[in-house]
């Protein structure tokens, strides 16, 4: 329970309330408010107005826990999910610039039409975004979150509300595709940083 | 003289060819040449022989192999001198020259024809072993370089090698992302401009520049320019050397300065539009290059346009030809001082992800960063990357720079979302540095600039002196709406014309 409670502090960067380290760590709240309550009181997570902050102790112990936990999973089945999911990482993005910007210009979003197409593109990745969420929590039971969130954030952004594509303060289908990015490169023990300098 | 099949073409005044065909460099020679500049003689391979190389697999079409004898034999005619041997050795620059300039982005070999038996005469004509010994270092390390060989004894066989590798380099990567990113077409081809080399490092009396006949970064009406002595063309361009300004060659040959000046004069008013001049000097004589239109910042593409209609050199009309809608929407948003902008140093560039320009500190630490944002201050947050827990601070600062990421990365998609101005991929180790660093970030030219720097917003068209004077000449235009605005009315000017 610690590390999804570690995790769901770190990747809201400070944010999360308890409510959302409940609700991303996923399974008994009794459970997470007792994993939170302890983390608290060994300095490795901060309280701060009613909102969590990862300490260097604590990301020690995820970095640990991480190690740990990856000892027991298939990595090579992992490892497999990870590369395909980067792949469309790369598709993603440029599909969230043609959402921002058109011709270099910000989109000012007054052209429905071009919008439902940057949305078709969208879902045309989806089916195989969702697929590899699925499996990726198969292999890591407490990523089981990541397929429902994705398509919560598919069926807002249908309903209209844009900020469920980019916008980086809520749900958004591009909040969540990049925190199950970060999870995949924790759970695989990749860095990031230094898998981006290698690849530009 | 043999005669010279049209895929290569000695330069001279009458020259018949357009500039698509000839390139922008033969070009301006032509130019300078028809106006009586001094111009080392040169020849072009044209583009079109640049077609043929290209659809041959990168293979010299013939006619153009066996032309280059006769062409070169043309220049030691000119020049007294000979190609690759003594007493006095003919050496020829080989330049890139598409009919839309790119600069820096193709190859140049220059001191070709350096042998041993070269460098000899050199060494024994110039009483400069060191000078000669230099040339033949520069000229081996830059062919080997370009052609990626080192180069062949024999000088006729060097400048098909390089006269080749030139034309690959139209479709090396770096020129396809510029011609990407500029929209220009793929198949125009580059010439090839061989030319007689003039020697910058001869003594102390030569040397090399480069001058603007005005500033192109602030549009003020005096020349601007760089002198190195003692230097050859690639270092003033490439900046590995610390060039002098132009007052220091008025102050060591005043009458190359003053005659240089009268040309950079004669040139502007010709070609009716600011110069970008390459110019040598060898032994106290001065030679010119090459010129074409200075590539201009948006505050001197409006004031030039200004100035020069108010001279009288163009008219209104082209005076708005020259300026776009862009130009003058980045003269509107908030930007630096031009003249605080031209005198700042740059200490990182990287890809524009999300304009805007804003001054604060460099903070490298996340957390720290949020809480000195949340107390008030204008950071900058600088990370060689930003992932997902960075977000709370990126929302709460003044900018954000990376180190890694092209305009797609997580920084670029999460500041554009959030309005934050964003300047990516700076570079591995071209930012932790800068920690606690007061800069000035302009991310819309994708740099940071170093100390807090005065910026100025206009409030409109209206509110600055040379868009207000373009303004009204663009509402006087027939069929103009006299209520639409400056980008409005040059928007639809571009769309009729």
């Amino acid at each position: 329970m610690d590390l999804a409670v570690l995790q769901a502090v770190r990747l809201k960067g400070g944010l999360a309330d308890a409510s959302t380290v409940i609700w991303l760590a996923g399974g008994d709240e009794a459970a997470v408010r007792r994993s939170l309550g302890s983390l608290v009181a060994a300095g490795q997570v901060q309280e701060r107005r009613g909102r969590y902050r990862l300490m260097p102790g604590g990301r020690d112990m995820l970095r640990a826990a991480l190690a740990a936990e990856r000892a027991g999973l298939d990595v090579t089945a992992l490892d497999l999910v990870w590369e395909e999911f980067s792949a469309h990482d790369h598709t993603l993005k440029v599909i969230l610039r043609d959402w921002q910007l058109r011709d270099g210009e910000p989109n000012d979003h007054s052209d429905e039409a071009y919008d439902a197409v940057v949305i078709t593109r969208v879902e045309a990745l989806h089916g195989d975004v969702s697929r590899l969420a699925t499996r990726a929590a198969a292999i890591i039971p407490r990523l089981s979150r990541y397929p429902g969130r994705l398509e919560m954030a598919l069926v807002r952004l249908r309903g209209g509300d844009r900020r469920f594509l980019t916008h980086p303060m809520v749900d958004s289908y591009h909040t969540v595709f990049h925190e199950l990015h970060e999870e995949l490169y924790g759970a695989t023990g990749r860095d990031r940083a230094s898998e981006e300098a290698t690849t530009g | 003289m043999t005669t010279i099949t049209t895929a290569v073409r000695p330069l001279v005044p009458d020259l018949d060819g357009d500039r698509a065909l000839l390139g922008g460099k033969a070009w301006g020679i032509q130019r300078m040449l028809a106006l009586g500049v001094p111009v080392p003689p040169a020849f072009v391979v044209t583009t079109e022989a640049c077609a043929r190389h290209r659809a041959g697999g990168g293979r010299l079409p013939a006619d153009v192999r066996a032309a280059l004898p006769a062409a070169i034999a043309h220049l030691e005619e000119v020049t007294g001198r000979t190609f690759g041997r003594g007493p006095a050795p003919l050496l020829v620059s080989v330049r890139s020259g598409a009919a839309v300039s790119m600069p820096g982005m193709m190859d140049t070999v220059l001191n070709l024809g350096m042998t041993p038996r070269a460098q000899v005469a050199l060494a024994a004509s110039t009483g400069n072993a060191r000078f000669a010994a230099d040339t033949a270092r520069r000229f081996t390390r830059q062919f080997e370089a370009v052609v990626g060989v080192a180069p062949p004894t024999e000088p006729a066989a060097q400048l098909e090698a390089a006269v080749s590798a030139v034309f690959a380099s139209w479709d090396s990567r770096r020129a396809l992302a510029y011609r990407r990113e500029r929209g220009l077409d793929d198949n125009a081809g580059t010439a090839v401009t061989v030319q007689a080399m003039v020697f910058g490092n001869l003594d102390d009396a030569s040397g090399t520049g480069v001058l603007f006949t005005r500033d192109p970064l602030t549009g003020d009406p005096e020349p601007f320019g760089e002198w190195l002595p003692r230097g050859q063309g690639e270092d003033v361009v490439a900046g590995t050397h610390d060039p002098l300004r132009l007052a220091e060659l008025a102050r060591a040959q005043p009458a190359v300065h003053a005659e240089l000046m009268a040309l950079a004069a004669t040139l502007e008013r010709e070609c009716r539009d600011v110069q970008d001049i390459e110019f040598t000097v060898e032994s106290g004589r001065l030679w010119l290059l090459q010129t074409r239109a200075a590539k201009r910042s948006p505050v001197a593409a409006v004031r030039l346009a200004v100035a020069l209609a108010e001279e009288g050199l163009i008219g209104e009309r082209e005076a708005l030809d020259r300026v776009s809608p862009a130009q003058v929407a980045a003269v509107l948003r908030p930007h630096i001082e031009p003249h605080a902008r031209a005198a700042a140093r740059v200490l990182a560039s990287g890809r524009p992800a999300c304009p805007g320009v804003v001054s604060g500190v460099v903070v490298c630490d996340t957390e720290v960063a949020q809480d000195r944002a949340d107390a008030g201050e204008a950071v900058v947050l600088a990370r060689p990357t930003t992932d997902p827990e960075d977000v709370p601070a990126m929302s709460a600062v003044a900018a954000i720079l990376t180190e890694l990421g092209g305009a797609t990365s997580h920084a670029a998609v999460v500041s554009r979302e959030l309005g934050v101005p964003c300047v990516v991929g700076c570079g591995t180790g071209t930012l932790m540095g800068l920690a606690g660093t007061e800069v000035t970030v302009d991310a819309a030219a994708g740099e940071v600039l170093e100390g807090v720097l005065p910026v100025v917003a206009p409030a409109g068209a209206g509110d600055e002196p040379d868009l207000a004077r373009l303004l009204a000449w663009a509402r006087a235009e027939p069929g103009a709406d006299p209520a639409a605005s400056l980008p409005d009315l040059l928007t639809a000017r571009d769309r009729t014309r």
